[in-house]
Parts: C-alpha cells; structure tokens; sequence
C-alpha cells in the first residue's frame, strides 16, 4: 500500500508515494497547469506509476491515502475569479468590508514600499457598497438580542440576490461570535429561498471577536467556496474513476487534513507551506530536535516557520491580498526574496530585490526572454548551479546569459569583474534573509541561537550555509527530500479541526463557565472526527485559551490541561504570567489589571498511523565526487576547484567537507569552506562548522 | 568573516550593514512595544525607534510614526549642550519630553543613549513613544484650557535615567509619580530594553565587521540620501511657491490661525520660509521647532523621497527659515500638548501642498503628484466607568481613517490613513462596545467627502454612538480637533477641497425607548429624535448621558483636475456606491443620472456646458497684486493636465481648449478669472455649520472654457496661495 501526498504549487506540483511497508519514497516534479490544475496531477501520478511499473489505475488501487494540498482559492483571489458574491451585515456597518480598518492599504506590505505612499491602494473590491446589504438586527457585546431580524426583511434581501443571480452569500452580523441565534436564522432563511447560492455564515466559518476579521474570512469563504468544493468532488470522481477507492484528504491551513466533505473552504488558503512546517516538525522528532527554525527558499518568498519545544504555534492574523483574515493558520511569516529576487543599481548602491522575476520571465540563465540579473543568475555564475543538472535535469540553464546579466553592475560597481559582482549579490541577499529571520524569531520572543536551523524548497540548500550562521545558528539540516518537504510533511500529517470561540471575560470568574464552552467545543470536535472514521482510541483534544492582561494589548496563547476546576484556573494565570515574562521580559506584565480570557480553543486530532521513515544503508567508504567544477570559495574569495557530489550516492554516515557541492534532485546543497555535511541515517544532510 | 577596517566604500560591505543597521532600528521598535503592551504605542503605531551618528545625525529609522523619529536628533542636541552631565559615559541613558529641547509635545517621552567603542562616542541610539499621560489638567495630555506648558504636566529637560548601564530607580519613581497611568513606567522601562538591545546589537556589529565598515556605513547612507535627494530636485523646475493654511480655535477662543509656507527651490537647494504664520496661540494648538522640523520633513520624505531613504542626508537638503513666537515655532511658555494634530499636521498640508505643485510642473514626476490627505486628526476622547468596573479614558481613533489625496491618475484611497503614520489602524466596533460603555449606531464612509475633482479624493467616514450601560453613569466626552470651520485637505490642479470636521450631539434622543417597543435602531442622523446641537471643535469635559448620541465625522483628501471633466462613469459609479449623492454629482460634476442611475450622456452634456457658463457669468477678474502665477518653462513644458507651453516655447495655454492665455513671463492670473463662493460650492460639511463668514472657495478658472486651474481655501484679509515656475 501507498500513501500519496500531491501539493499544487504556484510553480510546481510535487508528488510523492511512500511506500508503507519500507518506508521508501518515490518523488515527482511537474509544472502547475493553471487552466486545468488536475492535468499536472495526473500528469505526476502517470509518472510514480512508471517509475513503479504498474499502470496508473493499479497504482491508485494501492494507495491507502491520498493527502491533497491546493492553491485554488488563493489563484482565485489573487486572480478575482471566484463567485459572484453578496453580503448581509448589521444595518449602519455595510462598508467595514470597504473600511478596511484602515490599515488595508498597507496591510502585508514592506516598510519601503509603505515609505511610497502615493503607489499604495487598498486591493481592488471583492465586493463593493453595490453587493452588501444591510439587515435591521442588532446584539450588543454581551450577546443579548437588541433589535430581531424580521423574516420578511431577509426574503426581501434574498429575493434581490436571486434577481441579480449571485452565487453565493456571505454573512456577518455583529456579535455572531457571542450569539449566533441571528445568523443562524438568516443563513435558514436564505437557503431555503436560494437552494442554487453557497451560504458562508460567520459564526460557521470564524466564530471570533473583531467584526472586520470575521467579515473578510467569511467573504473569501463564501468567495472561492463553490470553486473548491466542485474542483475537489471533480477530483475525487476522477480519481475514482482512475482505480482510486478511498476517501481524499485535503490539507487545511492548521496543518491537518480534513475529508474534502468537511473542508472549509477558506481553510485551504496557504495549506502548503503549513504542512511544510508539519514536515519540519516530524523530521524534528525522528532526530529528538525540539527547536528548529525552519526556512523555506522558494523563487519569490521567502517562508520562516518556527518549532518550539517540539510544536509550532498559530497566527493571530493572516494578511492575504491586503485583506487581514482571522483563521486557524500554523504561524510562516513570508519575505519577499528568493532565488527570482532581481539584483539592480540605485545610483552606486547594489540593491537586491523587492521586484522579482518570478517564473515569467524568471531568471535571465531561463533563456526566457529576462534580462535582470537574479539571484540565481549569481548562483550559476559562483558555479554552484549545474547548468544541466537544474529541474532534474529537464531545464538547461544559460550560463551565458547569467554572466552577461549581471555584467553591467560589474561595469558600474567591480571593475568589470563579474565574479565579484555575482558574489557580492549573493552575500547581500544572504545577508539580508539573515536580518529577516532574526527579526522574524525576535518579534516572536525566540533566540536565534537556541535554534537548529532547517533548510528546503528551491533555494534554500542553496544559500542557507551563509544566511544560517549569519542569522546566529550553529547547526544547519537539510531535510532528504528537501524539495517536496511541504508534500512529505502533508503525507502523514493527522486529521485536525481547530475550534474555537470568542468570550472577552475577565479573571475571576466560575471554572464552569469555561468548562461549559470546552466541552462544547469538544462535542462538536467528536462529530467531526466520527465523520472521518476516525476510531475513538485515535482522539485527541488540546484545549487552549488566548489571554492578555487587562490593559495592555499582547494576547498568549496557554495550554488548558484537563477538565477545568477553580484551582485549573489558578495554573492559567500562572502559566499566562509566566509565558507572559519570557516572552516580553520581567515585570513587564501589569499584573493588577487583571487578567483577561478571550478566545477559547480545541485543536481536535483524529491520529493517523506514521510511518517510519527509510533508513539509508551506512556507507563506509567515502564517497567520490562526480567532479570537480570551479566555485566561488568564500574565503579565497574567487573561483576555485570544487567537489561536485551526487546526493543519491551519499550514505549514512558520509561527511562531506566544504567546499563542496551536493546536487539533488531539484536542489543544489552548497557547502562553504570551513563548513561540513554529515549525512544521517535518514538521509539528511548536518552541517556544521569545522572546529580547528 | 572578514573584516575591512577602513572608511572606503565598499558596495557590498554597504549594503550588507545598511540593511542591518535597519534591521536594528526595527528590532528596537519590536522590543519596546513588547516591553509596553500599550494600546496607543501598538494599536497606533505612535512611536520610533532610530540610530545616529555621533552628532545625533539621523541614519536609519524604524518604520512607525514618521514625526516622532525626526526629533531624536533634536534631543541628542540637547543633551550635548547641557552642562549637566560632565562626561557621557558608556551605558548612559538621557530620557526627555520638553517641547523646547526636542520632543513634538509633553506626551512623547524620548530617550537617547551615547554608544562607546574603545572609549570614543561612535553613535547614539533613540526611541520615543506617546505615553498615556503626563500628568497636567486633565488626564490624558491634552488639556483644552491650558494656557502654558506648565499646566500641561511632566516636563523634563533631558535627564539621566540609566547611569553607566544601571537603571536610576529614583527617577523612574519620580517620573510614575507625576503621572496618573503605571503603565507609563513600563513603557519608559521598554525604551530602555530597547536601547541596550540597540547598543549590544551595534556592538556586535562593530565586532564583526570593524568600526570603520561602521562609519563608511553610516556617512555614506546619509551621504547617499542627500545626494539622490539633489539630483532629483536639479530634475524638478526651480520657483517658488506659496500656500496658506488654517487652525481654527485655539481652546479659548475662536480665532483662526494662519500658516504660510513659501518654498523656494533653486537647483539642488530647497528652502520653507514661513513668515507670515500667525503669532504663538494661547492654547495649546501651537507646535515648537521640534513638530515644524517634524512636520516639514515627512512632507518631503512622503513627496520627494519614496524611494530615498529617509535620514539626516535628507534634512542637509533642506533651509528652514521661520521666526520664534509664531504657532508653529512657538516661543516659551505657550503649550503645545496638542501640536501634533493641530500645528504640525497642518503645516505638513502646507508644505505638501507646495511640493505636489512642484511635482505637477515636472512631466517626469508629475505622476507622484497627490492632492492633500486628510488634512488634519483629532482627539475624541471618551471616559468614565467601564462596564468591568474600571475608570478609563479613551481616544476613538476610527480618525485614523482619514482619506487619501486625489492622484493625477487615480483616485485617492478611501479612509487611507493620516499622513504622518505608515501604518494606520481602526479599531473593530466590537472591541470597542466590549472594552467601553457605548453603543455605536453606524460607522460608514461618508457620503460626498472626497474632494471632487477629475480624479476624486479618498472618503472619511462618520459615526454615531450613545452611552450604554454605563455602570456608574459618568460617561463624560471631551474633543479636540482642527479643521471644522475650513477643510485643510486642498484639491489640486482645479480639483475641490473634502471634507472639514464636525462634531456634534443630539440630546435626550428617544434610542431607548425605540428598542423597548421592539423597533428598529436608527443608522442615520435625521433618523434619530433628539436635540441637535453643534459642539466647538475643542470643548471640555461635557457629560454623556444614556440616550445622549454622540456623532463626528473626520476629514477625506483633496481632488485632483475640474470635476467636469470627471469621467461620467466613475460618476455614476460613485453615486450607485454612495460615494457621491446625486445632488453633487449634478451639482458639483455636472453629471445627470437617470432613474436606473446610469448616465443621461446628453443631459450631462448640457449640464456641463451649463455649469460652464454659470462659472463665466459669476467670473470676476483677478487682482493680481497679492498673488501670481507663473509657468515659465521650456517649449512643450505641462503643469498636470491644466495648462501647458506651446512648441515654440512662448505662451501658456489651457490644456482644455487650447486657448492662448498669455505669454509664459506674464502672471497668469491677468487672464484668468475666479470665482468666490462659499466653501459649500465644494460641497456639504465644508465647515457651513460653524460659518462665520471668514472663509471662502476661490475656483480660479480659464477664461475661455471655464475649466478649474486651481481651487483655493482662503481667509479674509490673508495672503493668497502663489505659484512661479521657472524651469530652463
């Protein structure tokens, strides 16, 4: 048997089977085929079954599991194809879609392009004043019922959507995270006269506080919902058809997987680098590492994740397009740089990025008509790029073309040397991903050099042996598999709903209360996890609570252990302080204030069998280059001889000793002098400094 | 690593430690605001964070509130020219907020700290951030009837606060002590963290990478912003250029205050000149030389320097000329507490003003030309007993939502921000009704804000609210805000001004008695029975009864070109959308709709031509005496899209009709004409609920066709805003 993990990509699809009984891995790479995104899946699931030599259907007539992670409802964002879409909101609040809370102008942009005042906008309407409708109905901020929406009222709003043909409906009614009862009346109201519309109800899809948040998620619900939910049934059938017999499981943004039946639709949105950071984590747990700052190089972002004490953590707000959205998102914040990233000149500065060429026209070494020098025109001129090897070899690189991009910052900044040139464009961008990342683990109240650091997609191997150290960490692993790590990570990741609710109470107040919300959530969480057939021993719930002190703005997020008493409220302010104290500093917390609860969560886990990862045979004999190519060495600071290495002929237990250069299937692992690899038992690369 | 010791520029060891030494000044925002947890420092944004050289000259700052950076220049002065600490040692921290040493206004704590390397001063790092209180009148800083900067609280010359690396408690305790918020001692505490980390972090830096890459580092980057700044003024036009703009009420009185700017700009030099500005206020509207240095550079850094980093570099570009004793460049005693919202932002719609009409004179930049933004911010400050029990005092800060300025080919951004704040922020309605005892009964873009214009400028919005609940019934409101008489947000190239502010209350409304009988809640004004009353735009503490609403509205951005020659389908778009009311559209852009809302094209045409017309017949010359305007440039030269010189280089023309309006050495104001009206020409809320007759819409026009060339907000007996291009 056969599981088999797909991630849709913005540039590729990635597939990869693992064989259940031995735990070996079979990987494929194709091109993302955005008119049809089915066509590069099936196109990678026809090549496994060639590389297995059975047919495609005998091949799906074996898989046991099949994870799935897609892009679609972002490219349905980003690209404002999705459904034509109405709102109903509380009457005298229609335009906080279009308010934005002001910051929408800006939100998710760098400083330098905030500095730019006049070329920022607020991302064009999904929806504008036109297709939201107000309704006469209020709740105040204890949840209790003001002004009761009128059933004539809302047919007469339902009756004006179904004129205008819209296809779905989103609602988000004022305190609907407290009391829901409005919301749930009008959603009755409007399926019932528009059995044809998707219906995205607020308190379904992000039952928590701050109306604006809640709005924007339930609108990109109700946005892509159709979109989603008919380009996963057209799966599901097609796979079917193809030999397929099991149920598909489509990764969400929390890290889990779900039954498409059950999947949220908005929930997909980013799933891919969230089972990035699941593969991070388990590939953390097989080496018995619990903090690892996980990076991801990829052609335009830049992605940094972090695991601390063996888990990552959650976001509180996720910024898609300018909209900010309040989901159960695993925690990456994302860069604007990568191996796209176009280097250019600013008077006689050396500016690297933030424009990027993206993968049209890409970088100038794609012979694609781009003439910008990028980082990876850099990379292929330093030598640590095979021209023939990139892709798995089925994309030539231009080695001509790379030298001749960059040969006018040379002529500007170097003395025509175009060497120096490329180097210096790699250390600047080294060096300014190790700014970020720092940055990044700083805001998060982490300390870079209690950290390992891991490395994957595209580019990371690449670069990571400078911005690793750089960014204050002394050891560096490159995952086996590096460049299908998010597809491994979503292969064996559990089944996970995150549940939560919304109740600002400050401290104290009766353990019942709390405990009644708990087990509510949990209740709902057993529903789900029966629908996925999952078998009660394999249940899990974690509670959780999101507090801050009374006055001041910082929340945390706590575990809640156990069934709630008074005296289980006394560990939560404790461990609140606590975690309060190492986060922000001592004495920082003003105690005084109080100590209030906001949002109450249950991260619902149905457990699903691991499998144990292959173990590569130990290879005594050290292992012989393919050849030896001139590199950039960063110490002789020019082009040296340089010891290419196969990444599939290396064992368990081969050191490779900087300079050197390991080539792997879709990435290039660089080496720098002074540094060395250590290949584990798994396959995955240690690198470490020499001590002298 | 290794590690150049010496001074020669090195691109990459540049750029490397140029992103660092940002990185740096980020990560010193991030540790205070952790360290604070203050609602205003976060939610707002209201702080700084920056590194200097070791004259206190800006090199990189972080990447919040832009006013606040520019001034820890100002204190590291003032703490080099006090006699009081002898020696700077290493580990040394100067904390100070006086309006006369450097701080915009009392609230905005600052603290700078020397950094020593081999027992020499190398740099300096800085942060400061507006606190909750500062003790004074009234809590919260800002103290309406304050008549000197004494009864506006804590005033602290620079003063050392960590000595040698140890924290000086006795000051800490003194400062708490002055002041009504404990959380103000955290928050000092969090520019301390923030600054050791600073220091540590520039340490490590020098360790690495030598002192000398340090250096290089630091004098080219500001080496590097001057240069770029001069070369892109020797692109721009030289001439000089003349805008004026008000504060209305000072506090005690309801006097206007006038702020001249002059910018003159000869190849790579720029000079503000602001004589003429009204003398020191008695209230505490005025702003030091600390909120006009603030105020003048984010005008620049946002117009001119979008892609220059924003330093010290910047500020050698720049001559400043203004006398002390004027309102912003106040003269001791005058308080100030409320400078930031009132002095300062209005002297950068001045200043904003002039440069964008320097931009619109250069094809080149022209695109980066805007109209004003929300031309001025307020304080809505609401407090009382909580519904959990505690006293609070609040600021509703859904102001933050001002609007953008017009754009020569777009429309401003709907409730975009206000200018001085990179990152602007509302807060959600429903944290508001959790955390305070009120009830909002709308919160919307206002209809008719922007100001109109070819290219319309961004909305405000508006909002209503009641008491509800209140646990102790002793909801009390006290605002402060600028521009209710007059709209600062100035249109450009013909287009009109947006919106002025305006407060105001109904009494004894019948809210509550609505929803006992089960009805609806009103979401407009005119649907709510009470007694309506206009309040001043800066009034004390007045109480907040249960059924007492509450409403205000801010300030939207300017318009660009005549709205004439608006497209009529953004028109009627705008009207569908609530943008513009049907009124103005027909009115204001001569846009007639039918029923169904789409365009009445040849209805809009005679309209149009009708407007025309009424503009020719109620024309007047103008008298040139006060004021000029000049295009004298080379063959083909534009100003936007209004005038433009011919090929041969001799006359200007009217880029509507084509009309030859004279001969480009000529003030064009001799050929045109203008019409004066009340500001409501412009449309509604443009201050006619508190009209005393001083102000008026000045529509300069073409001749011939009628077309807008420049719309004006001007005062009785003030200059006139003035324009002289010359470009070679």
């Amino acid at each position: 048997m056969y599981t088999l993990s797909v991630d849709i990509g913005g540039t590729f699809t990635d597939c990869v089977a693992i064989n259940e009984v031995d735990g070996s891995v079979i990987t494929r790479k194709t091109l993302t085929s955005p008119h049809d995104l089915l066509e590069g899946v099936f196109q990678g699931l026809d090549q496994i079954a060639d590389a297995l030599k059975i047919t495609t259907p005998d091949f799906l007539g074996s898989v046991g599991r099949f994870v799935h992670a897609t892009t679609q409802s972002s490219n349905a964002i980003f690209s404002r194809s999705g459904a034509k879409t109405a709102v109903i909101t509380t009457k005298g609040f229609a335009d906080t879609l279009l308010i934005m809370r002001a910051t929408g102008r800006v939100a998710g942009l760098s400083v330098f392009e905030r500095h730019h005042y006049r070329n920022t906008d607020k991302p064009a309407p999904i929806v504008d004043e036109r297709n939201i409708f107000e309704l006469n109905e209020r709740i105040d901020h204890n949840g209790t019922a003001l002004v009761s929406p009128k059933e004539s009222e809302i047919r007469e709003i339902a009756n004006k959507i179904k004129t205008e043909s819209y296809q779905a409906v989103a609602v988000c009614l004022l305190f609907s995270h407290k009391n829901h009862d409005h919301e749930a009346f009008v959603g009755e109201t409007l399926r019932k006269e528009l059995p044809g519309c998707f219906i995205s109800l607020s308190y379904e899809v992000a039952p928590v506080i701050g109306e604006y948040e809640r709005s924007t998620t339930t609108l990109f619900n109700a946005y892509v919902g159709e979109l989603i939910k008919s380009y996963l049934s057209r799966l599901e059938k097609k796979l079917q058809k193809s030999g397929f017999n099991e149920k598909l499981l489509v990764v969400q943004s929390n890290g889990g997987v779900a039954m498409a039946a059950q999947t949220i639709p908005v929930m997909t949105i980013e799933s891919g680098p969230a089972a990035g950071i699941v593969g991070t984590a388990r590939a953390a747990k097989q080496l018995g590492l619990e903090n690892i700052i996980a990076t991801d190089v990829g052609g335009t972002t830049f992605k940094v994740g972090i695991i601390n004490n063996g888990d990552w953590s959650y976001t509180k707000e996720t910024v898609i397009n300018q909209y900010q959205l309040r989901l159960p998102m695993i925690d990456v914040a994302s860069i604007g740089a990568g191996g796209g990233s176009i280097a250019w000149l600013d008077s006689e500065r050396l500016r690297i990025g933030p424009r990027s060429a993206a993968a049209d026209p890409g970088p100038a070494c794609y012979s694609n008509g781009g003439t910008e020098p990028t980082v990876t025109d850099a990379d292929v001129v330093l030598g640590y790029i095979s021209p023939d090897r990139f892709l798995f070899g089925d994309m030539h690189l231009d080695y001509e073309l790379a030298y001749n991009s960059i040969n006018n910052i040379a002529e500007q900044l170097f003395n025509g040397d175009v060497i120096a040139a490329a180097a210096g464009i790699r250390r600047v961008v080294d060096s300014q991903m190790a700014d970020l990342i720092r940055k990044t683990t700083l805001e998060r109240g982490y300390d870079t050099r209690e950290f390992v650091m891991m490395a994957y997609g595209g580019a990371g191997p690449t670069h990571v042996c400078s911005y690793g150290p750089q960014a204050g960490c002394q050891e560096i692993i490159i995952p086996s598999e590096a460049t299908v790590h998010s597809a491994l990570g979503a292969a064996m990741t559990d089944i996970r709903f995150s549940l939560s609710y919304s109740d600002p109470m400050v401290l104290p107040k009766p353990a019942k209360v709390f405990e009644k919300i708990y087990t509510n959530l949990e209740n709902q969480g057993r529903e789900l996890l029966k629908e996925a057939k999952i078998s009660e021993r394999d249940y899990s719930f974690l509670r959780w609570v999101e507090a801050r002190y009374r006055r001041q703005v910082h929340t945390i997020r706590i575990p809640v252990i156990g069934n709630l008493s008074e005296a289980g409220l006394k560990i939560i302010a404790e461990d609140f302080h606590e975690e309060y104290e190492r986060l922000y500093g001592i004495g920082t917390g003003l105690k005084e204030a109080g100590i209030e609860l906001i949002n109450y969560g249950v991260e619902v886990v149905g457990h699903t069998k691991k499998i144990d990862p292959q173990v590569i045979p130990l290879l005594k004999k050290n292992p012989i280059p393919r050849l030896k190519r001139q590199a950039y060495c960063n110490v002789q600071r020019k082009l040296i001889d340089t010891a290419v290495f196969e990444g599939d002929k290396l064992g368990a237990g081969s050191i490779i000793t900087g300079p050197a250069i390991i080539e792997q299937p879709g990435t290039t692992v660089v080496i720098l002098s002074g540094w060395q690899g250590d290949v584990d038992k798994f396959g995955n690369i240690h690198i470490t400094e020499i001590i002298t | 690593m290794n590690t150049p010791s010496s001074s020669v520029f090195d691109p990459v060891t540049f750029e490397v430690l140029n992103h660092r030494l940002l990185t740096i000044s980020e990560e010193m925002g991030i540790n205070y605001m952790r360290c604070s947890g203050s609602n205003v420092l976060i939610t707002g944004n209201d702080a700084a964070s920056a590194i200097m050289d070791k004259e206190g000259g800006l090199v990189s700052v972080g990447p919040y509130i832009v006013t606040q950076g520019n001034v820890l220049p100002l204190i590291v002065q003032s703490t080099l020219n006090s006699s009081q600490f002898g020696e700077l040692k290493d580990g040394d921290i100067f904390i100070c907020n006086d309006p006369y040493m450097g701080a915009i206004h009392a609230p905005d704590f600052a603290t700078v700290s020397p950094i020593f390397y081999e027992e020499k001063l190398v740099a300096w790092v800085g942060a400061s951030g507006h606190q909750l209180d500062t003790g004074g009148m009234d809590p919260g800083g800002f103290s309406v009837k304050a008549v000197d900067i004494h009864q506006e609280g804590l005033r602290m010359p620079p003063v050392k606060l960590v000595d040698k690396g140890q924290l000086r408690e006795d000051v800490l305790e003194w400062i708490i002590n002055q002041v009504r918020d404990p959380l103000v001692g955290l928050d000092v505490r969090g520019q301390v963290a923030c600054l050791t980390a600073g220091r540590e972090r520039i340490l490590g830096l020098i360790d690495e990478w030598g002192i000398g890459a340090l250096k290089m580092t630091m004098e080219h980057s500001i080496e590097f912003s001057s240069e770029k700044l001069r070369d892109r003024l020797e692109e721009l036009p030289d001439g000089e250029w003349r805008e004026v703009q008000y504060i209305d009420h000072d506090g005690h009185e309801d006097k206007i205050y006038q702020i001249v700017c002059t910018l003159t700009k000869t190849g790579k030099s720029l000079t503000f000149d602001f004589s003429g500005t009204s003398p020191n206020a008695k209230g505490l509207i005025n702003c030091t030389y600390s909120g006009l240095q603030a105020a003048v550079l984010s005008a620049v850094y946002i117009n001119l320097c979008w892609d220059i980093p924003w330093n010290r570099g910047i500020r050698d570009c720049i001559d400043i000329v203004s006398e002390v004793g004027t309102v912003n460049n106040c003269s001791y005693p005058a308080p100030c507490a409320m400078a930031t919202i009132s002095g300062v932002i209005v002297t950068i719609d001045a200043s904003w003003r002039c440069l964008s009409q320097m931009l619109l004179a250069s094809e080149g930049y022209q695109q980066e030309a805007m109209a004003v933004w929300s031309g001025t911010s307020m304080a809505p400050i609401f407090a009382g007993t909580s519904q959990h029990g505690f006293s609070f005092a609040a600021t509703e800060m859904s102001h933050f939502g001002g609007g953008g300025g017009a754009r020569t080919y777009a429309d401003g951004v709907d409730t975009s921000g206000i200018v001085f704040n990179t990152t602007p922020n509302m807060p959600n309605i429903e944290d508001q009704e959790s955390e305070y005892p009120v009830l909002y009964l709308y919160r919307r873009h206002l209809c008719d804000s922007g100001g109109a214009g070819k290219f319309r400028g961004g909305r405000s919005g508006e909002l209503a609210y009641t008491a509800y609940e209140p646990p102790e019934n002793d909801l009390v409101g006290l605002f402060a805000g600028t521009g209710a008489e007059m709209p600062n947000a100035i249109g450009l190239a013909g287009g009109m001004p947006g919106n002025a502010i305006l407060i105001g209350r109904l009494l004894d409304s019948d809210i509550f008695q609505r929803l006992e009988k089960g009805k609806n809640l009103p979401s407009y004004l005119d649907e709510i029975v009470g007694t309506r009353e206009i309040m001043r735009s800066k009034h004390e503490r007045v109480s907040i009864n249960t059924g007492d609403v509450w409403h205000h509205c801010w300030q939207a951005g300017g318009g660009y070109g005549d709205p004439l020659l608006r497209d009529e389908i953004s028109c009627a778009t705008d009207v569908l959308r609530g943008a513009v009311s049907k009124d103005s559209a027909h009115r204001i852009y001569g846009v007639v709709l039918n029923d169904d809302g789409t365009v009445d094209g040849l209805a809009t045409k005679e309209c149009r031509q009708r407007i025309r017309e009424d503009r020719l017949n109620a024309a007047t010359s103008i008298n040139s005496k006060k004021s000029m305007m000049v295009l004298n440039g080379p063959p083909k030269m534009k100003f936007g899209d209004v005038l433009y010189i011919d090929d041969t280089g001799k006359s200007v023309f009217c880029s509507n009709c084509q009309h030859e309006l004279c001969s480009k050495e000529d003030n064009l104001l001799d050929y045109l004409v203008e019409i004066r009206s009340s500001l409501s020409a412009a449309g509604p809320v443009r201050g006619e609920d508190y009209d005393h007759g001083r102000f008026h819409l000045r529509q300069i026009c073409c001749a011939k066709c009628a077309t807008l060339i420049d719309v004006q907000v001007v005062l009785k007996n003030a200059p006139l805003p003035s324009m002289k291009v010359i470009a070679s």
